[in-house]
């Protein structure tokens, strides 16, 4: 059984705490209650520690006041030996809810929830052979339909593209290719905007050529 | 080892209603245990009387009723007649065991008395008290009832509140033994003036059943947790609370111990003790 649960959990060793109710168990769902039992009585353990040390808190507490008051010298150090006893009792229980309880309620919570869901998991029941293949071929029909719809949706997607243009369409389309008469000065702004990056003293040059060219002589020959 | 124990349990407030309750209580358990008693030792003459119904005279002294009135008109100031039906009467109740030799005169040869005690004042001004009865007031109840020389004496004192430490000094004489009673959290105790005289009279003055006895151990285990963790729960403690036999107190231990998985009796070490475990 100790084996079987170390497999089931993935683990190398058990703890302690919970091997001895492993080993004590016949199956899986019986060191689950076992656990859990172990469980509720640690539980009830830890409350009733938890009780008496405030049992214990309440008596120190009261000794702590009665001290307080004007007592004599010998009262005092009788409380105080007596406070100390209660402390040491404290202590001891403290010890036991932290070391023993607390610890194993953190193993015991931890193994019952893994046994929970290992057999939450092996308690669905496998379907028969002939469920099985029904399933199988309903999976691979749902697969085809999948990918005939998938198919469809990339036709619906690349019609448009293949459609070719009608003669009215086309006409707007050649008009659309028509060079406008007004394509040279678009022309000319583009060669400006080529040439703005150049060296601005070279530009300069450049656009005061023509001007000389077009501007009159100085000197007019007369005939 | 000294112990370091330093607790004692106040004593209980009582109302006039509760003291006049339980006063009435005790006179009931006393004529109950006293209809069972068939004979009275007479440590005077070394003799057992016939103590049945027929050599038996029933006196109730009503002399402590009148100082209640008193001190009603003195301190209450309205519905007098109320407040006195309220209050407990503080009477006494002999019981007289009377012998008659083959020649002379029938005469008293025992005597068993029953006085109750109440903190009359206290009750009359506030309502309630906590006032212990001191040994004062039962010597001057003593004196009221032991008269003769000649006649023995059992005597049983009850407080509805509680009896002071002195009074547990002045509770043997010559010719009387006194036993002090009370209610302590519901469980009806007796203590005896330690006196070999007492023989089979003592449980005249027993005023609650073994079953009672048993419940009132369990009540007061219940309340006493810190002494159960300090390790202090034994039978001497219990018996010195509540004044039961220790049989009894054991037999309760064991009970309990059965009862919660959290008490063990433990009887390695005398005195046997219960003790706490956590399994």
């Amino acid at each position: 059984m100790l084996d079987k649960i170390r497999k089931m959990l993935g683990v190398k060793d058990l703890p302690d705490e919970v091997t001895p109710l492993y080993r004590g168990a016949r199956n899986e769902r019986e060191a689950l209650v076992l656990l859990k039992e172990a469980r509720r009585r640690d539980e009830s353990r830890r409350r009733r520690a938890m009780a008496d040390l405030e049992e214990l808190d309440r008596a120190e507490e009261e000794l702590l006041e009665e001290g307080k008051g004007d007592i004599t010298e010998a009262r005092k150090l009788m409380l105080a030996r007596r406070i100390k006893e209660i402390r040491w009792k404290m202590q001891e229980l403290n010890n036991r809810i932290e070391n023993i309880y607390n610890k194993r309620l953190k193993v015991l919570n931890e193994h019952v929830a893994s046994l929970e869901t290992i057999l939450e998991l092996t308690s669905e029941a496998l379907p028969d052979k002939k469920t099985m293949e029904d399933m199988a071929i309903k999976a691979k029909q749902l697969l085809e339909d999948l990918e005939k719809t998938k198919e469809l949706a990339e036709g619906i997607a690349l019609a448009p593209e293949t459609t070719q243009p009608d003669d009215e369409e086309k006409e707007i389309l050649r008009e659309m290719e028509r060079p406008a008469p007004e394509v040279e000065p678009v022309r000319e702004k583009a060669v400006e905007k080529k040439e703005e990056v150049r060296p601005v003293k070279e530009k300069e040059r450049k656009t005061e050529a023509p001007t000389r060219e077009k501007e009159p002589p100085e000197i007019m020959f007369e005939e | 080892m000294g112990t370091t124990r330093t607790r004692k349990a106040p004593p209980a407030e009582v109302d006039r209603k509760a003291a006049r309750v339980a006063e009435e209580n005790y006179f009931e358990r006393l004529t109950a245990n006293m209809n069972l008693t068939a004979g009275l030792f007479d440590p005077l003459t070394n003799r057992t009387y016939d103590s049945s119904p027929r050599n038996r005279v029933t006196k109730a002294v009503d002399d402590r009723s009148s100082e209640v009135k008193s001190l009603i008109k003195r301190f209450a100031e309205r519905d007098l007649m109320r407040a006195y039906e309220e209050m407990p009467k503080n009477e006494t109740v002999l019981y007289e065991i009377v012998h008659k030799e083959l020649l002379g005169r029938p005469s008293v040869r025992v005597v068993v008395a029953g006085a109750a005690f109440s903190p009359v004042e206290d009750l009359v001004r506030s309502g309630a008290s906590r006032t212990r009865i001191p040994a004062s007031e039962l010597i001057r109840v003593k004196d009221q009832i032991v008269r003769s020389d000649h006649v023995f004496y059992y005597v049983n004192a009850f407080a509805t509140t509680s009896w002071e430490e002195d009074a547990r000094r002045v509770l043997v004489g010559n010719n009387y033994v006194i036993s002090l009673s009370d209610v302590f959290q519901g469980a009806w105790r007796t203590y005896y003036a330690p006196d070999p005289r007492w023989r089979a009279a003592a449980r005249i003055f027993d005023l609650s059943s073994e079953e009672e006895k048993v419940e009132a151990v369990r009540r007061w285990v219940t309340r006493h947790t810190f002494e159960l963790l300090m390790d202090e729960l034994t039978e001497d403690t219990v018996f010195d609370a509540l004044g039961y036999a220790i049989p009894i107190i054991r037999e309760a231990f064991e009970q309990i111990a059965a009862e919660d998985r959290y008490v063990r009796f433990d009887t390695t070490a005398r005195p046997y003790r219960l003790t706490r475990v956590y399994g």
